[in-house]
């Protein structure tokens, strides 16, 4: 018995139910540039504490906007910033003790050696100057520390900028499509590195990304942005329960407005082109019923068939909307 | 007694950024090019320092240098500098990564500062000390001139160069501010040489021209021949430091509240 309630404490402990703190968490975040409309409109993001949450948009959904925002290098029009419980704006410095931030290309002095890059930051924040050969030894740049940094290739550019970060042995990381421009090996190692961080030193990640897969790979919680509106936002669980409650149900017709018409009682009606009809039944139950009427009105269908909604489709899905 | 420890290291960290970039190698070369100049000209021609009635080669050959350089080359050494040391920022991206530390943005401001102060100041130290070796050197050369002979006058020499970055800090101020401002180096370099020219041309009468910083070190470098107006802070040297508060000021400010995109 004991076992058992221990078993479940142990896993509420894994989902992060009993221990929720919040790291990140906005209120109403709205940005615009000069004169432009809202590049990030009413932002209600919550990010727990040991997750690796993935900030997922199109481009130009406003993820940089708001890492910008969470960062301290825009300021918001309207709405607040807290983190690690405290008020952004009444404890910056505070928080930014805490965070460490890797903004799109990563900030790179090309005519200095990697060694140099990270001895700046380490001497620009008065960090521990011990920790230098440490994170370069994590991103595996001990090799090269001593070549220039504009020589590296984009892979170790990205790692570098990751070193640079984790110098200070930060309990956030805010990173910026840390993958993006990388080839599918370089992709892996920083997917490598910041799994390992999260699962090894417990830190917690926020990561944005335009991949879906990508962040699909690592992450525990998602978010969803879109023109600057947060549109989802929960476990990764969460979404791919979202996504089996959106199963579409396809017909192919060669009566279209005999079946449009059998079909309009079913919710989510949708011509998908000139044959085809597209439901969202609830259940199994439902779909059979849509099979019989269709079946009894004598409607000529040719195929009936389920679309299996990959996170793909469901981001495509929820980003046209 | 830690903040100034943290702010040693900003600036060492800053100092480490510029090394053997353009800016270093333009403060080292910029100091040295115009007496290496003059020197080749007096080296053939070395009757021009010397003085019939009065032997003063020193004075003479400290004249000509101050001369090519005041009222052009050096406020626009110091607009170049300025510009070269703030655009490594810009090419590097690196704001956004140093303004996400736990520090007041100001104190990167400052710490920048210094430094392309600590190169202005570099430029006229390595200028005073080629015009003594060229000096030296022209009177192994030419013995006649009698450079060997007088004392190098090092006091007139320090008090000039004091002078002269004094009123090189409004330049200073001013660029930098515009550097941060535009990315683009074009800009700040465009108008800091056009302001310069500017300068130039008011020297020879615009009733103004104490008011324009681009033409302050201008005005204050031509007191050499009369034992360099031996106060150090004359009315130039005031609207000089006048500006670099005011622009300094007004730099901090824009920096600490900008969005940074």
């Amino acid at each position: 018995m004991f076992c058992i309630v221990l078993k479940f404490v142990l896993c509420l402990y894994r989902e992060n139910i009993l221990t929720m703190t919040t790291i990140i968490k906005t209120n109403d975040l709205t940005f615009h540039f000069h004169g432009k409309q809202n590049a990030v409109n009413e932002l209600n993001l919550s990010v727990p504490e040991g997750s690796i949450y993935g900030f997922l948009g199109p481009n130009g959904a406003g993820k940089s906007t708001t890492i910008r925002m969470l960062a301290g290098l825009l300021r918001p029009a309207s709405g607040s910033i807290e983190m690690f419980d405290k008020s952004f704006k009444k404890a910056k410095s505070a928080i930014l003790r805490r965070s460490a931030y890797m903004i799109e290309e990563p900030t790179l002095y090309k005519h200095l050696t990697g060694r140099q890059n990270i001895e700046l930051i380490c001497k620009s924040g008065g960090y521990d100057a011990k920790r230098i050969d440490e994170v370069l030894d994590w991103v595996h740049l001990s090799d090269d520390k001593n070549r220039k940094a504009g020589n590296y290739s984009m892979g170790m550019k990205q790692r570098l900028g990751i070193a640079g970060a984790l110098l200070p042995d930060p309990d956030l990381f805010v990173l910026d499509e840390p993958t993006n421009g990388l080839d599918p090996q370089g992709m892996y190692e920083i997917r490598e590195l910041i799994v390992d961080l999260n699962k090894k030193y417990g830190k917690t990640i926020f990561i944005s990304s335009h991949l879906l897969g990508e962040i699909e790979k690592m992450c525990t919680h998602v978010g969803i942005i879109h023109h600057g509106k947060g549109i989802f936002e929960g476990s990764i669980q969460e979404l791919a329960d979202v996504n089996k409650s959106v199963k579409l149900f396809r017909i192919e017709t060669l009566q279209m407005e005999k079946a449009n018409e059998v079909l309009s009682a079913f919710e989510n009606l949708k011509k998908v082109d000139e044959n085809t009809l597209e439901v969202q039944p609830k259940d199994k139950e439902q779909q059979y019923q849509i099979i019989a009427s269709l079946v009894n009105a004598g409607v000529e269908f040719t195929q009936a068939y389920e679309v299996k909604n990959s996170l793909e489709e469901l981001f495509i899905q929820v980003t046209e909307n | 007694m830690k903040s100034i420890k943290l702010f040693s290291s900003l600036v060492a960290a800053e100092y480490l950024k510029t090394r053997k970039t353009w800016a270093f190698w333009l403060s080292i070369f910029g100091g040295l090019i115009i007496p290496l100049i003059v020197f080749l000209v007096v080296r053939s021609h070395p009757e021009i320092v010397q003085n019939r009635m009065n032997s003063m080669p020193w004075y003479m050959f400290l004249k000509f240098n101050w001369q090519s350089v005041a009222t052009f080359l050096l406020p626009l050494y110091v607009v170049l500098v300025t510009s070269l040391i703030v655009q490594i920022e810009h090419r590097s991206n690196a704001f956004k990564k140093f303004l996400t530390l736990p520090h007041p943005r100001g104190s990167f401001y400052l710490a920048k500062l210094v430094v392309i102060l600590y190169y202005v100041i570099i430029t006229h130290v390595i200028f005073v000390f080629s015009i003594v070796v060229f000096g030296l050197l022209i009177g192994n050369i030419h013995p006649e001139t009698m450079f060997l002979e007088k004392a190098i006058p090092w006091e007139m020499m320090l008090r000039q160069i004091t002078k002269s970055f004094l009123a090189s800090l409004g330049i200073v101020a001013i660029q930098y501010l515009l550097s941060i401002r535009f990315k683009n180096f074009i800009k700040p370099i465009g108008l800091g040489f056009a302001t310069t020219l500017a300068g130039s041309v008011m020297v020879f009468g615009w009733e103004y021209v104490d008011y324009w910083p681009w033409a302050l070190p201008a005005k204050v470098s031509p007191g050499i021949m009369q034992g360099a107006s031996s106060q150090i802070f004359t009315m130039h040297e005031w609207i000089s430091l006048g500006y670099f508060g005011l622009f300094g000021l007004l730099g901090i400010l824009y920096f600490s509240y900008r969005n940074i995109k």
